[in-house]
């Protein structure tokens, strides 16, 4: 089908597109459109007004800030995933960003676009939230920051008000230069898929030793997860196959998945532990027989 | 499929199902919910239920079709069909209160049918959602059931700001409110599933004249006929399974 009718305005600023929100009713905010454009072909919503960032100045690049890196949302997939600072100094979410969907999504979407959706079968949420990542939020009241463990609040709703955009995200420089190892294991029955279930793991690795562990998880419930019980018992642990088995043994803890026509409830729950247990030896650059 | 909920309010079972047949004191609780008429038994209205950018409205009807005031049970069914779409919705409730010391324990049982796009969602989803929105419904239910009965233009509660009750011309411009479910304030989502948000009352909500259910409803009582346009429907999209390739 095709859209249902929409006015569109291009606004050059941040301001001037936060304005267009406050001024209308049912607007919404247009970044790649990679998911926005499915829901309005299938006619899911029914927005008057588009605020097209496509021109809005001071929503693109990617910036060393120290130890972060600060990205601009319109900053797309390939964009992301081929920067030389996110993958030297932030490996996984390049590593996960190349695992999106397929080469013409990855040119046309955008992280911001990713995260402010929110769908917890994307790779990036679980990504920014194994980050820690901080959301640079422009509204009606100026700039706020919002961490990323209160960002997503539900499936397809975040802690962005209807007149809101998401300008920036600020990433922590875990990586290899750190001493952090990652990797994000992505389970799927056809290629180009969305993920049935995803792991992004970020290892510490301080001699035989993880000194700490962060795991997202998603499509493990409404919103991307962690793995806190896997967290907490890879603090410390040896870096060996056998510590991390029985860590991964614990990532679906207090998670409740759907069920649907992916995958049941229980077999997401193996998935969880099974693709944990990969994604943090690999992480943490452990042989899955030994040290 | 079915669907459980299960809430309690801080108060006797007497209260509560006075209030819960009480429309004028539950409206408020629904945002996104309109009542058009009152016939009887029935109630026309329409409601919206909105997740993030996705909304589907739906205009319908509600009827009791048991009232037990000694068990404090009652059954409502209601059907609707999508303003813009063409998928349907139908459900019966069955709700039963049980006393808890000074609270009153509300189940929620429902029977719930929907055809169209916003089925492909899936269970998970919809479940989910009615679960929120039941927490939510209870929240604000706590409220009413202490406050006295308001005129059905006033809120209950001062915590929520603008849930604004439709008029007349404000029709779907009333229910835009800001979206978000997981907040009790500012949603502008009803729960459909759990019609007991339009229960008949022998004092009813006002009547909203010249809405869209209103002229549906007259249409269909009133003999006019009917065209109907068969749209097929297209095969479930891929996005929606998720298995399919992201768009």
């Amino acid at each position: 089908m095709i859209p249902p009718q929409f006015d569109c305005v291009r606004p050059r600023t941040v301001d001037e597109a936060v304005g267009a929100l406050a001024e209308h009713d049912n607007a919404k905010v247009l970044a790649g459109g990679q998911s926005l454009l499915p829901i309005l072909r299938l006619r899911l919503a029914y927005p008057d007004m588009l605020v097209d960032l496509g021109r809005t100045a001071g929503m693109w690049g990617i910036r060393d800030v120290g130890d972060e890196l600060l990205i601009g949302t319109m900053t797309t997939h390939y964009q992301v995933m081929t920067s030389e600072l996110v993958r030297r100094h932030c490996g996984l979410l390049a590593e996960a960003t190349a695992t999106v969907a397929d080469p013409q999504v990855r040119h046309r979407g955008t992280l911001g676009g990713s995260l402010s959706h929110a769908d917890p079968a994307g790779d990036l949420p679980a990504v920014a939230l194994a980050f820690g990542t901080t959301m640079v939020v422009a509204g009606p009241a100026g700039r706020r920051t919002v961490p990323a463990s209160e960002f997503f609040e539900d499936y397809l709703q975040t802690a962005l008000e209807p007149t809101d955009v998401l300008v920036q995200v600020r990433v922590p420089k875990l990586g290899a230069g750190s001493g952090w190892g990652y990797h994000y294991e992505k389970f799927q029955r056809v290629a180009q898929a969305w993920a049935i279930v995803g792991v992004a793991a970020l290892v510490r690795r301080s001699g035989g030793r993880i000194e700490e562990a962060r795991v997202g998880l998603t499509n493990m419930g409404s919103t991307p997860l962690r793995a806190t019980a896997t967290e907490a018992a890879l603090t410390g642990a040896s870096a060996s196959a056998a510590a991390v088995e029985d860590a991964a043994a614990l990532a679906a803890d207090g998670t409740s998945p759907a069920s649907d026509l992916s995958g049941q409830a229980d077999y997401r729950q193996h998935l969880a532990r099974v693709l944990t247990r990969s994604a943090v030896l690999a992480a943490a650059g452990v042989g899955a027989t030994g040290m | 499929m079915q669907l459980q909920n299960e809430f309690t309010v801080p108060a006797p079972v007497s209260e509560v199902w006075k209030t819960l047949l009480d429309v004028q004191r539950i409206t408020p609780c629904l945002p996104g919910a309109t009542v058009d008429r009152v016939e009887g038994d029935e109630v026309a209205g329409r409601v919206r239920v909105k997740v993030g950018p996705i909304m589907v409205s739906y205009a319908g009807t509600a009827r009791f079709v048991t009232t037990d005031e000694t068990a404090h049970r009652f059954v409502l069914e209601a059907s609707g069909r999508e303003t813009r779409g063409s998928g349907t919705a139908a459900a019966t409730v069955e709700a039963t209160m049980q006393e808890e010391g000074p609270s009153t324990r509300v189940t929620l049982l429902t029977d719930l049918d929907i055809t169209g796009k916003p089925a492909q969602f899936g269970r998970g989803v919809m479940a989910d959602v009615a679960g929120k929105l039941t927490d939510q419904f209870a929240t604000c239910l706590a409220g009413q059931v202490g406050a006295p009965a308001e005129a059905a233009a006033g809120p209950a509660s001062a915590t929520r700001p603008a849930v604004r009750e439709s008029t007349a011309s404000d029709g779907e411009r009333a229910a835009a409110v800001p979206q978000r479910v997981a907040a009790p304030q500012a949603a502008d989502s009803l729960d459909l599933f759990s019609t007991v948000a339009l229960p008949v009352a022998k004092r009813f909500a006002p009547v909203l004249a010249g809405m869209v259910l209103g002229v549906a409803v007259g249409a269909l009582f009133g003999g006019r006929r009917r065209v109907v346009i068969v749209i097929p429907q297209p095969p479930p999209h891929r996005f929606l399974q998720r298995t399919g390739p992201a768009i």
